[in-house]
């Protein structure tokens, strides 16, 4: 991990790669960069715009204009924060790519995940038979698994709900299920941006790995990691309030 | 000895949880959970497989990995194959057989594969809307999952002329029962992976047989005369890598290759005369039964005909039965007509359907039905 975002943006100026440096046009100082945006990651074939030649999973994100590829080194992926190391992790998400993902994070915490198959009733069944004490889903993956939660006689160890944004309201009825409800904010090219206890009003706290600024009401996060595609003050399109140590409220999710 | 079932899975599949429980200091990556998938009519079965023993190895080499099949549970065993081989660099690009798309492809271009693992009919979409460049730049493609055809091969030699096509014979039971293919063998051929035990039982005149399997699939448990399902003989002649152990897999019994008396009735034969009744029938389903008349039990052959331009002429199904019998074999040098003329078989019925038959992804069109 990068402790300075200004060592990676040298890193970055000098790189053979120079997508980062075409876009910031000689502009050195990190604070004065302009913002990313995915619109360019999905411009930018993801050959030009990769930095690192590691070991790594490369995922097809479908965006509302259209698709574009993500890669994530196996190696970065085990740091997001994805889920709780637990001992029969499940993983059930709408988008084949990020359900893979985030398997791959739980073999990175040297977990064996059960990965759901799309058919609700055999990723119940296969729920059941591995007696899974936690979950990684999405909002509405985790519906289609209701019934199966409702006939365990516990509740999950934890419940990690991935997604680019959350109705507290909608989610609160998932409280008898697991002993803990995480709010997983995240996009598919920049990984983890925050995470939330789920609550009424959800206060997110930032990786390690990731500096969160407010730029005239706009969160952008820049991660101080040197991955595939680098991600350096990306404008996350969302509307919130800075609050002290890396934490953050949303106001608005913004439309993407 | 007495030959296991699917049924006998449910112990082993515990006995493979057992396993993964209590194994110690070994790492997770070296296990994963595997399902079946619900083709056998039966509730799908959840077993664990230990990677030193059940890998398939198709990613061998592989710097850009494309993956395009089926169940996700094997494309995380596949994607962790990468994560844990021999490439320090290697990179895996999974496509989603819901998410081919002209766009979708122009990411694929953009990523280059050299080798990939898929699914042959799924593939047959995909590479159908890759670019020329794409496509050549794939140097091995591995298939498993169904057999291959004369359609798929004359696919593969069209589309992808460049690469080499090696078929990787894969239980979902078992894990990987052949080895990666060493390049001489024809289609649906395969050596057995060294570890595994192959043996084919209850063998006919033709050297046809069922297909029975031994294998360890984790430390402590192996699968012992497992008959998989499929039919298959052993080929005589030595392979020019100089492996003498080659087997040929005909097919699912019940699905692409049905035993009826002594005929055999096979899918890809039923194709081949479809060809040549292109202007009698667009597509066909075959049901074959064993009935008992006063000569004795023989075996009975339905074919369901659809054509779009409409059909029912009585005039076009006596033409149908004549061309079928005279040109399906349903044995290596008898055809229909031979064995409805030996009085082994009764003489095709055809009947007309009104619309087109449903399609699944196997595209089976073989059914045996009891009467």
């Amino acid at each position: 991990m990068h402790t300075n975002p200004q060592s990676l943006v040298d890193l970055l100026n000098a790189h053979s790669t120079s997508w980062y440096r075409d876009l910031w046009r000689g502009t050195q100082d990190f604070v004065s960069l302009p913002l990313v945006r995915r619109r360019q990651f999905i411009e930018t074939p993801l050959s030009r715009r990769r930095y690192v030649d590691d070991r790594s999973l490369v995922k097809i994100v479908h965006a509302g204009d259209g698709p574009f590829l993500s890669e994530w080194a196996f190696a970065h992926i085990g740091q997001e924060p994805w889920g709780v190391v637990s001992d029969r992790p499940m993983v059930y998400l709408t988008d084949p790519h990020s359900a893979i993902e985030k398997s791959m994070w739980c073999y990175e915490q040297n977990r064996v995940p059960l990965i759901g198959e799309k058919n609700a009733d055999i990723a119940s069944v296969a729920a059941t038979k591995y007696d899974i004490d936690s979950l990684i889903a999405d909002p509405a993956s985790v519906l289609r698994l209701l019934p199966c939660l409702k006939s365990r006689t516990k509740p999950l160890v934890a419940l990690s709900l991935v997604g680019e944004s959350f109705d507290p309201a909608d989610l609160a009825m998932l409280r008898p299920y697991a002993e803990e409800i995480r709010l997983v904010l995240a996009f598919s090219e920049t990984g983890v941006l925050g995470v939330a206890p789920l609550s009424d009003a959800p206060i997110f706290t930032a990786p390690d790995n990731t500096l969160v600024e407010s730029v005239d009401g706009e969160l952008v996060f820049t991660k101080l990691a040197m991955l595939a595609t680098p991600i350096i003050r990306y404008g996350s399109g969302i509307r919130g309030v800075l609050k002290d140590g890396g934490s953050f409220v949303v106001e608005n999710y913004g439309d993407r | 000895m007495s030959l296991l079932e699917r049924k006998d899975f449910t112990a082993i599949a515990a006995s493979t949880f057992a396993d993964m429980e209590h194994r110690g200091s070994k790492p997770a990556m070296g296990f994963s959970i595997r399902m079946t998938s619900g083709t056998s009519n039966n509730d799908p079965l959840m077993l664990v497989f230990e990677s030193v023993y059940t890998t398939q190895g198709v990613n061998r080499g592989a710097e850009r990995f494309l993956l395009h099949h089926g169940l996700l549970t094997l494309r995380l065993g596949n994607v962790l194959q990468v994560r844990t081989g021999d490439v320090p660099n290697a990179r895996v690009l999974m496509v989603d057989p819901t998410e081919v798309s002209p766009a979708v492809c122009a990411l694929v271009a953009d990523f280059a594969p050299d080798r990939g693992y898929a699914f042959p009919t799924l593939i047959m979409q995909l590479a159908r809307q890759l670019d020329e460049k794409t496509r050549r730049g794939i140097k091995v493609l591995s298939l498993g999952g169904e057999c291959l055809t004369d359609a798929h091969a004359r696919f593969f030699a069209e589309w992808l002329p460049d690469t080499r096509v090696s078929l990787v014979y894969v239980a979902s039971e078992i894990g990987a029962i052949s080895d990666g293919g060493c390049g001489y063998l024809p289609r649906n051929h395969y050596h057995p992976k060294k570890s595994v035990g192959v043996d084919i039982q209850n063998v006919d005149a033709n050297g046809v047989g069922d297909l029975v399997i031994s294998a360890r699939i984790t430390e402590h448990t192996k699968v012992d005369g497992y008959r998989i399902g499929d039919v298959a003989c052993w080929v005589s002649e030595s392979c020019p890598c100089g492996n003498l152990k080659t087997f040929e897999v005909l097919g699912r019994r019940g699905y692409d290759y049905i035993k009826l008396g002594q005929a055999v009735l096979r899918q890809e034969e039923f194709d081949r005369v479809a060809a040549l009744c292109k202007d009698l029938y667009d597509d066909y389903r075959v049901e074959a039964s064993v009935v008992s008349t006063n000569l004795g039990v023989v075996g009975s052959i339905l074919l369901h005909i659809y054509k779009e331009s409409g059909g029912g002429a009585e005039r076009a199904a006596a033409d149908i039965v004549a061309r079928v019998s005279e040109h399906l074999f349903v044995s290596p040098t008898k055809t229909l007509g031979d064995f409805v003329k030996l009085g082994l078989l009764l003489p095709l019925r055809v009947e007309w359907a009104s619309e087109p038959f449903p399609k699944g992804v196997k595209n089976v069109k073989l059914k045996q039905v009891s009467n």
